[in-house]
């Protein structure tokens, strides 16, 4: 008996620890769906929306599923504006800018993680400080600068002036300074110069920071709207957000908002396949910096 | 022989005839300021969108189709209204050349007062828009006025009134309100047309909406102020009056109608809809409605056959019958690249009676010239008459807007509406209290 219950006891913990353990994890499977659920909501019914007819979308009580589905509400939204050249120009706009971004952040993040001059840090600081100054206050000095440049109205206007990113060039540096210096003497033993072990040693092993900040620039390049809007006037070269935006009225009431939805779903689905793509990047990104989205 | 000569001579004539009328058309609707084979383009901006830009877009073609084929159009339409006029000051600070934009009388003299919109006397003098000003409505040619110099030539004019359901109206065996009912006697009204039908104990129809609502502007209120005898600023715009009795009065009356009887709907009842009062109207829910005549074509296509339906004036008040009234212009900026070449655009785009009547059907606001008006509310609508009588007679007659001074915008949302919301959400419900705040936030920013 004595044998029984001493071998009974760790058994009945085992046991309890592992139904705890269950319990717990189905309250945060739960938890997390509830919330799963709340943050798909918005996009869920989007999508449905994009499928109604203009009536269906004022019916009240609201319904989910469309009384009438309406899939040609795809083809008469594209067909409303300039898409085709709109998703080209943001396509152009985000992947110049994807690259430029990581060429010159990486650039910077090893200039400032490893290379040794005068007043280095304090540039990097001066630089970081940048992060501080709202885009608003910018707004104004640079359309004269690309009016001077007679940018006004090209995509070199939305492209140029976001080559750059303190926020890119902090987290690359963050990234760069963890890798181990004796990997860079090894090169550097070899006969490699600043540039080749930046090109060859470096960068290579910063491939997932990279995947981030791509990742991070994308999404913020294709969903841009305020600038884009300032400097790009001609219909020819606007980009998806702007077009999506111009299907609006000053009236609520004559604003064709299943049409809306429709074009809005087909704008996501770029930004979609980024996230899912390179979603541990995405998160890995906030952990590494503590900041969500750069620029 | 005979026949044929006389053929000719008719033939002839027709053409001398026509060549005669082209003629006296181009002297009429350009002003010899730009050369006809002038290339370039002209850039034009405005919040208008689709289906409810196109009444000038068909105009604007018309105008470089005939006089200035080498011009190339460069629409930047349809900037949603509040990214408008963010975007709008920060191209034109910087130089934009943009040649013709959208104003807002709110708007005018603020845009005015920073150089940042063109003095069109110069122009209205040399090359007179016809019509102009006798034939445009008074307060519209006022309101892009800015220290005796137009600086926009409007384009509508957009009266307030009241949509009534009829059947609501029907169903309870009353009586719509009309042109000289009362402010009690169209509360009583509300009231009594105040329903929760299902009785699950909170209103699911109301008497009226859409008069006071989160974040309005204070243009919504401004001629119920009036009605009651009350004022915003002084004559010269440099101190408040608001908190006279008056004004509070006005203010605590609508107050009233949220929190006190209930006739009105709360912001929190309308968002727990998930639809804006225009909607709640539409779909059956509200007896009277307050809106501007631009919104009558919408009601339109959305009530459909739900239920009938018309427009009436709003009621009077102590201090006399006042209605909102608004409206917008085209102006050209100071850095417009070609200034000449807008303001011949505006010319021919509001005062070519060839199109007036169309631009007005299509837009269903009225031009800011009398004699189309009517084109407004197609002949074949229900409430044609009834839009002619209270937006063209009633609402152009009595017709008031708040004085849109430099400081106004800024007014508006730092002082106005940040304390109205407090009435509007409830957190105060003693207009006395938020009105003095206001009255003395206003003498601060104006510095009386």
């Amino acid at each position: 008996m004595r044998l029984m219950a001493t071998s009974d006891k760790p058994k009945r913990t085992l046991i309890g620890q592992k139904q705890s353990k269950l319990l717990t994890d189905l309250l945060v499977y739960v938890v997390l769906s509830v919330v799963g659920v709340i943050f798909i909501m918005p996009f869920a019914w989007m999508v449905a929306n994009s499928f109604k007819d203009i009536r269906g979308i004022y019916t009240y009580p609201p319904t989910f599923i469309p009384d009438v589905w309406r899939f040609e509400n795809y083809t008469e939204a594209w067909s409303m504006t300039h898409f085709d050249a709109g998703f080209l120009n943001s396509a152009i706009v985000a992947a110049a800018v994807v690259f430029g971004q990581l060429l010159t952040a990486s650039l910077a993040g090893y200039s400032f993680a490893r290379l040794r001059y005068p007043g280095r840090d304090k540039i990097f600081l001066l630089y970081l400080s940048l992060m501080m100054v709202p885009f608003t206050v910018l707004l104004i000095p640079l359309y004269v600068q690309m009016r001077a440049f007679g940018w006004i109205s090209t995509l070199q206007a939305v492209i140029v002036p976001f080559l750059f990113t303190p926020w890119g060039t902090f987290m690359m540096r963050q990234f760069m300074v963890t890798i181990p210096r004796e990997l860079e003497d090894a090169a550097r033993i070899d006969g490699c110069g600043f540039f080749r072990t930046y090109w060859l040693i470096i960068l290579p092993l910063t491939k997932p920071a990279l995947a981030t900040l791509a990742i991070f620039t994308f999404v913020n390049t294709w969903n841009s709207f305020q600038w884009p809007l300032i400097v790009l006037g001609k219909p020819k070269v606007k980009t998806l957000p702007l077009l999506l935006a111009s299907f609006q009225n000053q009236s609520g009431m004559r604003t064709p908002w299943h049409l809306i939805m429709a074009a809005a779903t087909f704008v996501v689905i770029p930004v979609l396949i980024a996230f899912i793509v390179g979603q541990k990047y995405y998160v890995r990104g906030i952990v590494t910096s503590g900041i969500k989205g750069g620029a | 022989m005979i026949r044929k000569f006389a053929l000719l001579i008719t033939v002839l004539a027709l053409l001398s005839f026509g060549f005669l009328a082209s003629a006296q058309d181009m002297m009429d609707w350009t002003c010899g300021m730009v050369d006809g084979d002038t290339a370039g383009a002209i850039t034009i901006t405005g919040w208008e969108g689709p289906g409810e830009v196109d009444k000038f877009l068909l105009a604007f073609d018309e105008f470089f189709g005939e006089y200035y084929p080498n011009v190339e159009q460069i629409l930047n339409t349809g900037v949603a209204w509040g990214d408008y006029w963010t975007t709008l000051p920060a191209q034109l600070a910087g130089g934009a050349e943009i040649d013709m934009a959208w104003m807002h009388d709110t708007r005018n003299d603020t845009f005015a007062a920073n150089g940042w919109a063109l003095n069109l006397d110069s122009y209205l003098e040399a090359c007179p828009i016809p019509g102009w000003p006798e034939m445009f409505v008074a307060s519209q040619v006022d309101a892009f006025n800015f220290e005796g110099s137009q600086y926009a030539i409007p384009y509508d004019l957009a009266p307030g009134g009241l949509y009534i359901n009829l059947d609501l109206f029907e169903a309870a065996g009353l009586e719509p309100p009309g042109e000289h009912t009362t402010f009690e006697e169209f509360t009583e009204l509300a009231i009594a047309l105040t329903e929760d039908t299902d009785g699950d104990g909170s209103n699911d129809i109301w008497g009226i909406s859409n008069l006071a609502s989160v974040g309005r502007g204070a243009g919504g209120a401004y001629w119920i102020i009036k009605s009651f005898g009350g004022e915003l600023f002084n004559e010269t715009n440099t101190a408040s009056e608001m908190n006279s009795p008056e004004t509070i009065a006005a203010l605590q009356w609508l107050a009233d109608l949220l929190w006190d009887s209930g006739a009105h709907p709360t912001a929190d009842s309308v968002a727990a809809t998930g639809f804006t009062t225009e909607f709640l109207f539409a779909n059956g829910n509200v007896a009277m409605h307050y809106a501007l005549n631009d919104a009558a074509s919408r009601m339109w296509e959305l009530v459909g056959d739900s239920f009938n339906w018309t427009v009436v004036p709003t009621p009077t008040g102590p201090a006399g019958r006042y209605n909102f009234i608004g409206g917008s212009a085209f102006s050209i900026p100071t850095s417009a690249a070609h200034p000449d070449l807008s303001y011949e655009l505006i010319r021919f785009t509001l005062a070519n009676p060839d199109h007036l009547c169309r631009t007005a059907a299509m837009g269903a606001a009225l031009v800011s010239q009398s004699e189309f008006h009517d084109c407004a509310a197609p002949d074949d609508a229900p409430y044609a008459d009834a839009y002619h009588e209270v937006f063209s007679v009633i609402g152009a007659r009595d017709g008031v807007h708040p004085a849109y001074h430099p400081k106004y915008l800024e007014w508006e949302t730092s002082v106005w509406i940040s304390n109205m919301d407090l009435l509007w959400t409830g957190e105060e419900r003693d207009a006395a209290v938020v009105v003095q705040r206001a009255h003395d936030q206003t003498n601060e920013l104006l510095g009386g």
